[in-house]
């Protein structure tokens, strides 16, 4: 699996942005032109990368650069999209209307694939992932023509070439992610959209689920009691996590934990690589 | 004394905080505290996730507000049912309302993205805070979306207002004149085609009378929201990643009048027990082993996530209460009301 456009969703908090990124310092470690965007104007993204340049070139594609893109790159004449694009009533338009933010992102990563090697994307949620995903249709059923119909035309082709893009759920050992996972795959399967893999991370944790319960039933009472509880729970869950595989997905990859600190880049590209070399093999 | 006392007699607590710091949880064990301290209380959640809705254990769609314990109200913002159910009072005349609901443009956008998750949560704040159902609550609890959602929520007057401000509508419509009129008219059907744009320009003609008054719910929602009697909650963990977003949020807020009163720094206490010496032999060797290190290392973060929160706080000058994760997430009203107990205040 080598698509060019990886969208990384999943659940709030399971690690979509480190995801995004590793993958994306890794792609342009290899030498691949590759971007990862986020698609609000939080900053996290750059945050994630300790506010340092990085190898892959990241972008914030917020709102208002979308639209403005979007408008002086696809109205026909110069002289229209200037009158369009500085059009105060145009953009208060486009400001209120619901979707057409998103609209002009999609159109921005459609242009953008043909430009570099790997397009990848921190999405939203799994929710919104799924509306932002369902927006070239809703729009096309609206009856769009001319310069949208056109442009929609070629988003829907590149949502659904499997070839060229896929998406990823990035998971971590909570119950109620698992739920979430699935309906994400299914979501994805009824669009007609290829899935691609699970990135699960859990803590590392160096004993089954049987001897430390075990040891938990020997040793209540006792200073290590705590500890060892928390462990089991951790364990247990990150067993669940394993034993639910790929939730709808074609397969389930191990993404090591890691934690922030000295060559966070270094180690991140180096995770990154991994995590590439199974997901090309998926 | 429990850290939440901070709360006061707040009619509005809008949560807010970054992804993933079990914020939607946070809000419904607020919700869950405030209602068994006597408050009559709505809990509403702007997630289209549903986490609440696990939380509280409710079931099934709906935007109307359900008693799920004593004094406890929760509510969904979905998009799509709560303009259903709102659109009457948006659109008092019936016939307007007919247009509106027949508009293809409406039909597939109610239930669409982004923004009309703001202007859906507006109005359902709006009913409740403002309009007939006002008198049933002492408090109202907001769930808002991660990071930019609750800035949504805030700068929807403004978009709204500069379009319901403007002549955007009349010259879409074709009643407008002139060249820049000529151009938008020109410039909206060369992108969009003649079908949507023709669509578009109907439901906007059909909104055009009472677009004010949704610019004008709008700004008394974020007026509200700016109101002493309101208390915005930052909830965070201690991670860097997040305590950044954290940062990043607050001082979007400040940008728009919105100050914090209170930081929940959430999962950052968990061990009561001491730290303990590996014994060097004997049963469950490799169990303990594993228990140690791992607690070790869970100390050393709940110790720098701690320490982390506590910064946070002083550079902020916002007061910082901590709460315990529990072993298991909370699932239940219960579990909810123990999570709330945690609390403590630093």
């Amino acid at each position: 699996m080598s698509a060019r456009v990886h969208l990384v969703t999943g659940k709030g908090g399971t690690g979509r942005t480190t995801h995004a990124l590793s993958l994306g310092l890794a792609w342009a470690a290899r030498g691949l032109r590759t971007l990862v965007v986020e698609l609000g104007a939080d900053g996290g993204l750059r945050r994630a990368a300790g506010e340092k340049p990085t190898r892959c070139e990241l972008a914030s594609l917020a709102a208002d650069e979308a639209l403005h893109a979007f408008l002086s790159a696809h109205l026909p004449s110069r002289r229209l999209a200037k009158v369009a694009a500085s059009n105060a009533l145009l953009a208060s338009l486009f400001s209120a209307a619901p979707g057409t933010v998103e609209i002009a992102q999609l159109d921005a990563i459609e242009r953008n694939s043909r430009e570099y090697d790997r397009v990848v994307i921190d999405g939203e949620a799994s929710g919104h992932a799924l509306l932002w995903l369902e927006l070239p249709r809703t729009f096309a059923g609206l009856g769009a023509a001319g310069v949208l119909g056109q442009r929609l035309a070629r988003i829907d082709a590149l949502l659904h070439d499997p070839a060229r893009f896929v998406v990823h759920a990035a998971m971590i050992p909570r119950a109620l992610v698992e739920r979430e996972t699935r309906m994400l795959a299914e979501g994805i399967e009824g669009l007609g959209i290829a899935r691609g893999v699970v990135l699960a991370s859990a803590e590392p944790i160096e004993a089954s689920a049987a001897s430390l319960r075990l040891a938990h039933h020997a040793l209540v009472g006792t200073d290590a009691e705590e500890d060892l509880r928390y462990a089991l729970a951790a364990r247990v869950r990150s067993d669940a996590m394993r034993d639910a595989g790929a939730c709808g997905f074609s397969r389930s990859i191990e993404v090591p934990w890691l934690e922030r600190g000295a060559d966070w880049i270094e180690r991140l590209t180096a995770r990154g690589e991994q995590t590439a070399r199974q997901l090309e093999d998926a | 004394m429990n850290g939440l006392s901070r709360l006061g007699d707040a009619r509005l607590v809008v949560v807010v905080g970054p992804g993933g710091v079990g914020k939607t949880t946070m809000a419904a064990a607020l919700a869950v505290h405030l209602a068994a301290s006597g408050k009559r209380t709505l809990v509403l959640t702007a997630d289209p996730a549903r986490r609440l809705a696990d939380a509280l254990g409710i079931e099934g769609d709906t935007s109307d507000a359900l008693e799920v314990a004593p004094n406890l109200w929760a509510s969904m913002l979905e998009s799509e049912r709560t303009f259903a159910a709102l659109l009457p009072r948006m659109v008092p005349n019936a016939q307007a309302r007919a247009r509106i609901e027949a508009s293809p443009v409406y039909r597939r956008f109610s239930r669409s993205l982004g923004r009309s998750h703001a202007y859906a949560a507006i109005e359902r704040l709006h009913s409740a805070y403002f309009g007939e159902e006002a008198s049933r609550y002492d408090v109202i609890v907001l769930d808002t979306p991660p990071m930019r959602g609750v800035l949504d929520l805030l700068d929807a007057p403004q978009a709204l207002g500069r379009f319901a401000g403007s002549r955007a509508v009349d010259v879409f419509a074709g009643d407008g004149s002139g060249f820049f009129g000529w151009a938008a008219r020109r410039a909206l059907s060369t992108l969009t085609g003649p079908e949507l744009g023709a669509g578009l320009t109907e439901f906007l003609a059909a909104f055009a009378p009472f677009r004010a008054g949704f610019a004008a719910r709008a700004a008394q929602v974020a007026q509200a929201q700016r109101a002493p009697s309101t208390a915005t909650v930052l909830v965070t963990s201690g991670q860097a990643e997040r305590l950044a977003d954290a940062r990043a949020l607050t001082s979007a807020l400040a940008a728009r009048e919105v100050h914090c009163r209170l930081v929940i720094g959430s999962g950052a206490s968990k061990r009561t027990s001491s730290p303990w010496s590996l014994p060097p032999e004997g049963p469950h060797r490799a169990a303990l082993l594993a228990a140690h290190t791992y607690g070790a290392a869970a100390r050393r973060h709940e110790r720098d996530e701690t320490a982390a929160l506590a910064t946070l706080s002083e550079s902020l000058g916002i007061p910082l209460v901590l709460t315990t994760t529990l072993a298991d997430e909370p699932t239940s009203i219960e579990a909810l009301r123990e999570l709330a107990s945690t609390a403590s205040r630093r």
